[in-house]
């Protein structure tokens, strides 16, 4: 048998023979079940080595039990912040319907990516170049935006979604400053009020503490306490689906939440309890009335100014062609997309999202 | 042999994809995450036990290898490429215990539980294999342990395991033949194992 000894040491050196013990697959498998066949004396020879193999295998994958399987998925949120998704290109197209608007949007944003390559190509390089210090933003458009509140008793924070946070005193939230991406996610901490813009695509997170509140278009309270780890969700209109980020992939341990309910997390950890609320209890901040946008005769160099202050966000444009521009317009489109959309359809411009910052390209006017 | 044919496929799609990766592609880089992130956890795991750690490292490698990819080199094992990398991370963290490079024996890093894992094998008639291999493991210094997880777990090749240990083949060749000899001592593996070891070492 030293011969049959001598193969067996040789199966356990061989790594093709360790991956098929390992995991195997059909080639793998039919590969093997040949090889042992030549010979009857290989059969246990097989058998044996697969053996030794398969136990250090086992002792191994149990090494790793207690390793949480959702680290990945964990830590691809965290990484996915930091991928770029370049284009956000969208454009409104009122009474063009089916698959006509899809065919046309397509095309116009071919064409328009096109010119843009074209002719705004260096503009843009050089109006990065102007704001040099703002490397970070032109690293990825996932740049974040933070507002603390700690001086005025509420302060209202216009999200380019449309949405509307009011933040209480001592409280600050962050999210990714063009609010662009599938999921509209907020951190909070601290105590604020959201009227979330509806938009059953994307659905809208806040993350607070451990705690996630999912919505999709509503308004709600959440107060939470870093250090104790309580957090407190009161649902005004709507409903809310709340639950510990730990639990994301459970069912059961995810709470809906409706008009007039709330929810309390006492700790990190025990199991939160619902409560009812008297009607109208819900802490409501003030939100103040929408917006006006509407513009008389308007330079663009003012209706991307009010954008800007509005929004929080850089809005690139050549301002010398543009100079003589005057635009009448109602922007009562619910984002700051919308908005951009409308006044692209208005001006013919277009616009792009790159590091952090929106980049119209107008016509210009004579 | 169908195995290096198939092997050889795998790879020139890995490289594929890896390649779109470089180019910026989103979606080849989710890919590439959703095929190397678990695996790269389970070893940054089985080598830190630190579960913050490890997702700290997987982070901050993919984060960065999204940053860097057009400078990044094509590869040729990805896999490796990926561990070698994650262990980095890990020892680049400061936080990997320091033992592990002195080769001590034992470590205080395993945990004794007995998994769900071990209980279901528990009833089947291999339990004791287990059982010993389990303790005569706990035996090896961390750094043969690592080789013994990255042949028998990972399934990679001396070759690489030396790439991603940063030794030379020798090296690694020498670590796992002095952990089979440990291991023999508790578990009797065949003699004719050590044997090989012996003659190809």
């Amino acid at each position: 048998m030293q011969n049959s000894e001598t193969e067996t040491a040789a199966l356990l050196q061989n790594d093709d023979f360790i991956r098929w013990a390992i995991s195997p697959d059909e080639q793998s498998n039919a590969y093997w079940e040949n090889w042992q066949q030549q010979d009857p004396v290989r059969e246990e020879m097989l058998q044996n080595a697969k053996k030794i193999v398969l136990s250090v295998y086992h002792n191994e994958r149990a090494l790793i039990d207690g390793l949480d399987k959702d680290i990945t998925r964990k830590a691809w949120e965290e990484i996915s912040r930091h991928v770029e998704t370049r284009t956000a290109k969208r454009f409104l197209l009122p009474g063009i319907s089916g698959w006509m608007k899809y065919a046309v949007a397509a095309s116009v944003i071919a064409i328009a990516g096109m010119i843009f390559f074209r002719s705004q190509r260096k503009p843009v390089k050089a109006s990065i170049a102007l704001n040099a210090g703002d490397i970070m933003a032109n690293a990825s458009d996932s740049e974040e935006i933070q507002f603390s509140n700690s001086a005025e008793l509420h302060r209202l924070i216009n999200l380019p979604d449309g949405s509307r946070i009011v933040l209480s005193k001592n409280s600050s939230v962050h999210y990714a400053r063009l609010f662009n991406r599938n999921k509209r996610e907020v951190y909070l901490t601290g105590d604020a009020f959201f009227d979330v813009a509806k938009d059953a695509k994307r659905p809208f997170y806040v993350y607070s503490g451990n705690v996630v509140t999912k919505v999709l278009g509503t308004s709600f309270r959440i107060i939470s306490d870093d250090q104790l780890g309580k957090v407190t969700v009161s649902v005004k209109t709507g409903k809310v689906k709340v639950f510990r980020q730990s639990d994301a992939q459970h069912q059961k341990d995810q709470y809906l939440l409706i008009r007039n309910e709330q929810l309390v997390f006492l700790d990190k950890e025990t199991k939160p309890v619902k409560a009812s609320i008297q009607d109208g209890s819900v802490p409501a901040s003030e939100i103040p009335a929408s917006l006006s946008f509407s513009f008389d005769e308007a330079s663009l160099q003012d209706i991307l100014g009010a954008l800007t202050k509005t929004y929080h966000i850089d809005i690139v444009f050549d301002k010398a062609k543009n100079e003589k521009c005057r635009v009448t317009v109602s922007l009562d489109g619910k984002s700051l997309y919308d908005k951009l959309d409308l006044l692209c359809m208005v001006t013919g411009a277009t616009y792009h999202t790159e590091g952090g910052k929106i980049y119209m390209d107008g016509k210009g006017c004579n | 042999m169908q195995q290096h044919i198939e092997v050889k496929v795998n790879q020139r799609e890995e490289s594929a994809l890896w390649d779109r990766f470089r180019r910026g592609d989103a979606d080849a880089f989710a890919c590439l995450y959703d095929q190397y992130a678990f695996s790269l956890a389970a070893y940054g795991y089985r080598i830190s036990k630190v579960e913050h750690l490890v997702k700290d490292a997987i982070q901050d490698l993919f984060i960065e290898l999204w940053r860097s990819r057009e400078s990044l080199p094509p590869v040729k094992c990805l896999n490796a490429y990926l561990f070698k990398a994650i262990r980095y991370k890990l020892i680049k963290s400061g936080k990997l215990k320091v033992k592990y490079y002195t080769d001590d024996k034992l470590s205080d890093l395993l945990s004794d539980d007995i998994s769900a894992e071990t209980a279901i094998l528990r009833q089947e008639e291999e339990t004791m294999t287990i059982q010993k291999l389990s303790s005569a493991v706990k035996e090896l210094s961390l750094r043969q342990q690592e080789a013994v997880s990255l042949k028998f777990y990972h399934g990679f090749t001396n070759d690489q395991i030396a790439e991603i240990m940063g030794v030379h083949y020798q090296s690694a060749t020498n670590i796992l033949h002095r952990a089979l000899l440990t291991l023999r001592q508790h578990y009797h593996l065949p003699a004719l194992l050590l044997l090989y070891f012996l003659v190809a070492g």
